[in-house]
């Protein structure tokens, strides 16, 4: 392969993004220090729509520039995922913004568009390089996200801890990848998984240093136990759309990259870590849902319900019968989860805006000052408890079938389990909503503003259209071609 | 999409009419809009009963999700049409009864509670007419939610809210396991539809998951029809409002439950567990049940548990039944079928009385405002009608003729003597301990129905204990128990107006497997059979059941018998506190807020994991002789590095600390030049040099260190975290570079000699690899630069301008 004859328009939708970022910047810094650009935002949701389009258009056919970026079935759907996660994203913000005169506009924007980026390339590269270069890009956008109320204490410790212990999990995902350099001395995933078999038979320490190092860095990106310890005091100091990035996109895209490693790069040697991640997927639907209970935060809360739901994701990973049915699962359950924590996620915005307030208590009767916030939000809880017919529910119970096939029954068993004890603290607010009163204090009826209003309906028609028509989804994810 | 989907679902349409009929005719009562639902369906569903008599069936079948097998599929036989028409009877009646009850105040919620009350009326029509396991399961959930919420209604009371919680957490944990069992069944025999996994049941029963899908689904069943030990869910649901009690919690809803183990009777009847599970756990109920209701001082807690043993019964006798399918039925052996029976007989009779005390208690309750025995008396005269309802109820629950009751006690004693003779399953053993329990319970059973007919209607009244002035209900409360009441009466005369209507072909869909060659069952229900046993049984009953009620003062000095609450919700509070205290405990154990604790964590598991690998995989191997000689400079560089990084801890002053850090990047940069990296030594000085001078730089602007104090112990474990991750990192590496003599792999570096020249054509090897073979990450790395740069011109400009604009 030579620069010359690669076919680059592979990256079209990645080039044309960066340069909708880059023009949004300018136009940010061109338009002065006015604080109010809703402009910015809509351009923004517009580049993100019209990306999605290009990936529509470009990524439908498999395609490759070298080992390094890929364009297969599986970075098709998930760049989808994302780019409608983030667009959802910008729309809370839109409604955020507009209330914090703390927060810079336009870098606030073509921040999350550049982390946009850097989550694409993750889903799309098949090289460990590359596929770094892109997570760090995502990452170093999200530390400065996190920080971006810069006068409010709790946003600039979050940023803080996010970095500093972001930094470190880089460092043990690198540190892992150098052990596979040294021994394979190829960065290729494909050149990777002809070269592990024989390895893992020759050198089984260092490559299990490798892959556990790997899976632990890894695993913080995508908060799951025991290297979630960051994501509730950044969950809880970050902005609340930055919240909402952080436990949708970012997530998201983490999966993307640890299925992308691990089916791509070791598939060869499946055994060898399966059980890991199984163990991985016990304790962290263990732990998220039990540490979720306590919470009396709403945004602590969803930071351990995501720590749980990514338990529930990582199930597939450990129990694949065959690696097209465990991409159709997951990939299922990431755009049910996108669905039902985006809508969450732009209600509590909406809420603890307007209750300055971010314990539960906030939500106490919100049935009665807006009622289709509360049913709504009602969907969405019952959707990550897994009752039907939520898209949630299929998700999870595909899942569940699936382990049961591959004849894990214990891990079954847990989800089973953990599932009843998020109930537990699901239902706790669904009680805040239906059976309090609103404070005295609050307007008796919540004005919902436009934007908020969008992503919830599309959010609502998705969890419940996704759960009644559920084979839309699965049969075309059944008959994707998903790995190059 | 057929006539009868439009069934099941139109409950669910109505119910999202129901807020704008609400809003817009507020001063009807929303009731009336509702009313006429369930009354359409009552007929509709009765015009079946010609071809489900006759053996007959109706199906009907949308493809939902096709792909996994789900097809939301509309079955009509016996049973089902048997729950449609007690579902949507009964819910007339109901409806009917709570336009009464419940008064349309200012800002009474109506809308709310017609909501939710139709949304459990449609998913109970699908839990009972869907083939499909999933479809049920679905509609299964939605009821426990409307269920929830219904009982939550009045939600400013601290119990409702309990209850409303309580239920919940018990029936979704049954649902969740139902909902593994009937993927264990698929897992099995690859399908959902109940018909077909019928047609499989050989294959099924010799599966290995057998076992855990009955186990699994029972869970289910149990909570559902609240059998002993998760029937502490029930008297909390009384939290509702009355007609919700007498709908969901007496008439359909816990017998879900019932109807599931029916339904699923094909499939795992005549098994030994199942047959003993069932009715071990329901012999227990029954008992548990009747004996708990004796102490209770409200009477809709009185009505409660005795649901609750009702359902034990029924569950009994289902399980017994089951023995059935090892009998057959050409040889007229009805020894077993008569439990069959006897349980369907008894479902219709118990939705009959049960569902008319409930009415009853909720008149008495509405007119004088309290529930509670001690209060109440006398209230026959002012009351007629309602103490006449009641009569007929309470004596037919004690099964005394010439009510319903009686006959299907009747038959009850004599399924559980049948099963005595059963030489299966160690029943030849066991199987007495059935008519003694029985027994027992119905003499319990006959003291409670005794003490909540004669406490409530006779003896003395006293006004001055009552909230309100006691009178008769209006018309339209009292037609619901009335109508209930003469079924009770019009099913104890002529009880063979259901044997073949109905009744006959719920037996036939309970046991298809005894009429599979075109035989039937025999359904004749009278109420004189001589003097046999079960008679005698009855008068027994009644004997003692007057001692149990007349020396009552005596029993509720015993010590169970004192105080109301069952003792199993000790361990349902109890497991609450244990869950919500365990998950404190490990939430504070490690997150507690510091960045340093989380930076041990992680570094803990760093150190902790090689240990465990270096050890697990006996991979320590140093082995010194192949390794470069060490120089004078290294040796002098290593030592000062050494020393450097040892002082940081101990520097107190910032700026202090700031240049030994960049001492330390500097000295790494003159290690690379030992081994001659000239390149990499570059960049590490420009890199260091640029962050020393931006860390004294902002640093300059921060307040003075502060100086902390840790405990001894920290800096102990801190010191072990350092010294560990050192140790193993460094053995990592001695030992990788040990191995790497043992078996030789190719350097990394020798793709890059041999090729940089001819592929990429430069000499200077770096290079090369940064603008040609890693090109595309170049690139990257450049926009990632761009980026922070622009955001650096953002910040400048920010700064120039200044604050004041925030």
């Amino acid at each position: 392969m030579s620069a010359y004859n690669a076919n680059w328009s592979l990256m079209t939708p990645e080039i044309v993004l960066m340069i909708l970022a880059l023009v949004i910047f300018t136009l940010d810094f061109m338009t002065g220090m006015s604080r109010n650009k809703p402009f910015l935002g809509r351009l923004s949701i517009l580049s993100l729509l019209a990306t999605t389009v290009l990936v529509a258009v470009f990524n439908r056919e498999t395609g490759q520039i070298g080992d390094m970026f890929v364009v297969d079935g599986f970075a098709m759907v998930l760049k989808i995922v994302i780019l409608l996660g983030v667009a959802g994203v910008i729309a809370i913000s839109m409604y955020y913004v507009d209330r914090h005169r703390d927060v810079y506009q336009g870098e606030y924007y073509s921040l999350l568009l550049f982390a946009t980026l850097g989550a694409m390339l993750m889903v799309s590269s098949a090289d460990l390089i590359t596929l770094f270069v892109g997570l760090e890009l995502l990452s170093i956008s999200a530390y400065c996200l996190a920080g971006f109320k810069k006068y409010n204490g709790k946003s600039t410790e979050a940023a803080i801890k996010y970095v500093v212990l972001g930094g470190t999990a880089s460092a043990f995902i690198l540190y892992g990848m150098s052990f596979v350099y040294g021994l394979t001395g190829t960065t290729s995933l494909v050149d990777i998984n002809e070269a592990v078999p024989t390895l893992f038979a020759d050198y089984p320490y260092i490559m299990t240093m490798a892959i556990m190092f790997m899976i632990a860095g890894f695993g913080f990106k995508i908060s799951v136990v025991p290297f979630h310890m960051w994501a509730p005091d950044v969950y809880e100091g970050a902005p609340t759309p930055v919240t909402s990035f952080l436990s949708v996109v970012s997530k998201i895209a983490g999966f993307g990259i640890v299925l992308r490693v691990f089916f791509v790069g070791f598939e060869s040697v499946y055994d060898e870590w399966a059980f890991i991640f199984a163990l991985l997927a016990a304790i962290t639907m263990i732990v998220g849902n039990m540490i979720a209970i306590v919470q009396r935060k709403v945004k602590r809360l969803m930071a351990f319900s995501g720590v749980a739901q990514a338990g529930y994701l990582l199930v597939p990973v450990a129990t694949m019968v065959s690696l097209d049915m465990t991409m159709s699962m997951i990939t299922f359950y990431a755009v049910a989860y996108l669905l039902m924590t985006l809508g969450a996620f732009a209600i509590i915005t909406l809420v603890t805006e307007d209750t300055e307030d971010d314990a539960l208590t906030s939500f106490s009767g919100l049935y009665q000052r807006a009622p289709y916030l509360a049913i709504a939000m009602t969907i969405f809880l019952l959707s990550l408890a897994g009752l039907p017919i939520t898209a949630g529910f299929f998700g999870k119970f595909y899942i569940f079938v699936g382990a049961i096939q591959a004849e894990m029954l214990w891990l079954a068993v847990i989800m089973i389990f953990t599932s009843i004890v998020s109930f537990f603290y699901y239902f706790g607010i669904m009680k805040q909503m239906f059976m309090r009163d609103p404070k005295p204090n609050d307007d008796q009826t919540l004005s919902v503003p436009k934007p908020v209003s969008a992503v919830v309906t599309i959010s609502l028609v998705g969890t419940i259209g996704f759960g009644l028509l559920a084979n839309v989804l699965t049969n075309y994810f059944n008959n994707l071609q998903w790995f190059f | 999409m057929s006539l009868l989907h439009l069934v099941v679902l139109a409950p669910f349409l109505l119910a999202i009419l129901i807020p704008f009929l609400y809003k817009k005719f507020r001063h009807i009562h929303t009731g009336w809009f509702v009313l006429g639902l369930p009354l359409v369906l009552f007929i509709y569903f009765l015009t079946f009963l010609p071809e489900i008599s006759g053996g007959g069936a109706v199906q009907e079948t949308v493809p939902w999700i096709p792909s996994l097998g789900i097809d939301f599929t509309v079955f009509v036989d016996g049973l089902g049409l048997l729950f449609a028409l007690l579902i949507t009877g009964i819910g007339t009646l109901v409806v009917l009864y709570s336009i009464y009850y419940i008064a349309n105040k200012k800002d009474e919620p109506l809308n709310n509670f017609y909501v939710y009350l139709l949304m459990f009326m449609g998913a109970m029509l699908g839990v009972v007419l869907s083939d499909n396991l999933m479809v049920v399961y679905v509609f299964w959930e939605t009821t426990s939610l409307a269920s929830m919420l219904l009982i939550g209604y009045w939600f400013h009371k601290e119990r409702s809210r309990y209850g409303a919680q309580k239920s919940m957490l018990i029936t979704v944990f049954g649902g969740f396991s139902m909902l593994a069992g009937f993927t264990l069944l698929y897992v099995m025999t690859e399908t959902f539809s109940i018909r077909e996994i019928i047609a499989q049941t050989d294959v099924i029963a010799s599966h290995e998951l057998f076992l855990p899908a009955m186990l699994l689904i029972l869970l289910g069943a149990f909570t559902k029809s609240a059998q002993f030990p998760f029937h502490i869910w029930l008297p909390d649901a009384m939290e509702a409002p009355t007609p919700v009690s007498a709908y969901l919690h007496s008439a359909t809803m816990v017998k879900a439950g019932i109807y599931l183990v029916a339904r699923m009777t094909p499939v795992f009847g005549g098994e030994p567990q199942w047959f003993w599970l069932l009715s071990g756990f329901g012999i227990f109920t029954l008992l548990w049940g009747s004996v708990s209701a004796v102490r209770q001082k409200d009477l809709k807690a009185i009505l409660a548990f005795s649901t609750i043993s009702q359902l034990g019964m029924i569950m009994t006798l289902l399980g017994l039944g089951s023995a059935a399918v090892h009998f057959d039925l050409a040889n007229g052996e009805t020894l077993y079928t008569t439990a069959i029976l006897a349980a369907v007989f008894h479902l219709i009779n118990h939705a009959t009385f049960k569902g008319s005390l409930f009415m009853v208690v909720g008149i008495v309750d509405h007119e004088t405002g309290t529930r509670d025995i001690r209060n109440l008396g006398g209230l026959m005269t002012l009351m007629p009608i309602t103490a006449t309802a009641a009569l007929i109820g309470t004596f037919s629950m004690a099964g005394l003729p010439p009510f319903n009751g009686f006959l299907s006690k009747e038959m009850f004693f004599t399924g559980v003597l049948n099963a005595t003779t059963l030489d299966l399953f160690n029943m030849q053993t066991w199987g007495l301990i059935f008519p003694v329990i029985a027994w027992i319970a119905s003499i319990f059973t006959f003291a409670y129905c005794m003490i909540m007919f004669f406490k409530t209607f006779t003896g003395k009244h006293q006004p001055e204990k009552l909230k309100k002035q006691a009178h008769e209900a209006p018309m339209g409360m009292l037609i619901g128990p009335v109508i209930l009441a003469s079924l009770v009466v019009v099913f104890g005369l002529f009880p063979n107006v259901l044997s073949y209507s109905i009744i006959e072909p719920v037996m036939r869909s309970i046991l298809p497997s005894l009429v599979s060659d075109g035989g039937e069952f025999y359904v004749n229900i009278y109420h004189w059979h001589g003097p046999n046993t079960e008679l005698m049984m009855t008068i027994g009953v009644v004997i003692f059941g007057s001692l149990v009620y007349l020396n009552l003062k005596r029993w509720q000095e015993a010590a169970f018998f004192l105080k109301e609450r069952d003792p199993l919700n000790w361990l349902y509070d109890n497991s609450l506190v244990w869950l919500i205290d365990g998950a404190t405990w490990v939430n504070d154990l490690q997150l507690t807020g510091r960045l340093r604790d989380y930076m041990a964590y992680m570094f803990v598991f760093f150190a902790g994991f090689m240990a465990w690998g270096l050890f697990y995989f006996d991979a320590i191997a140093i082995d010194l002789e192949n390794t470069a000689p060490i120089s004078t400079y290294i040796f002098v560089l290593v030592a000062v590095l050494i020393l450097a990084t040892i002082s940081i801890p101990f520097i107190n002053h910032r700026i202090t600390a700031i240049i030994v850090v960049g001492v330390i990047g500097f000295l790494l940069a003159l290690l690379f030049v030992v081994f001659r990296a000239p390149d990499l030594a570059l960049t590490q000085l420009l890199v260091e040099t640029v962050m020393v001078v931006m860390f004294l730089l902002v640093f300059y602007h921060l307040p003075e260190l502060k100086k902390e104090s840790f405990k001894p112990t920290m800096k102990i474990s801190n010191l072990a975290i350092s010294i560990a991750v050192g140790v193993f990192a460094s053995l990592t590496a001695l030992s990788a570079h040990a191995f790497s003599y043992e078996n030789p792999v190719d350097a990394i570096s020798n793709y890059f000699i041999e090729n940089a020249y001819t592929l990429a054509g430069g000499n200077n090897m770096v290079n090369v690899i940064l603008v040609d073979f890693r090109g595309l990450d170049t690139l990257l790395e450049v926009l990632v630069l761009a980026i922070a740069a622009l955001g650096i011109v953002v910040l400048v400009k920010y700064t120039a301008k200044g604050r004041e604009n925030l």
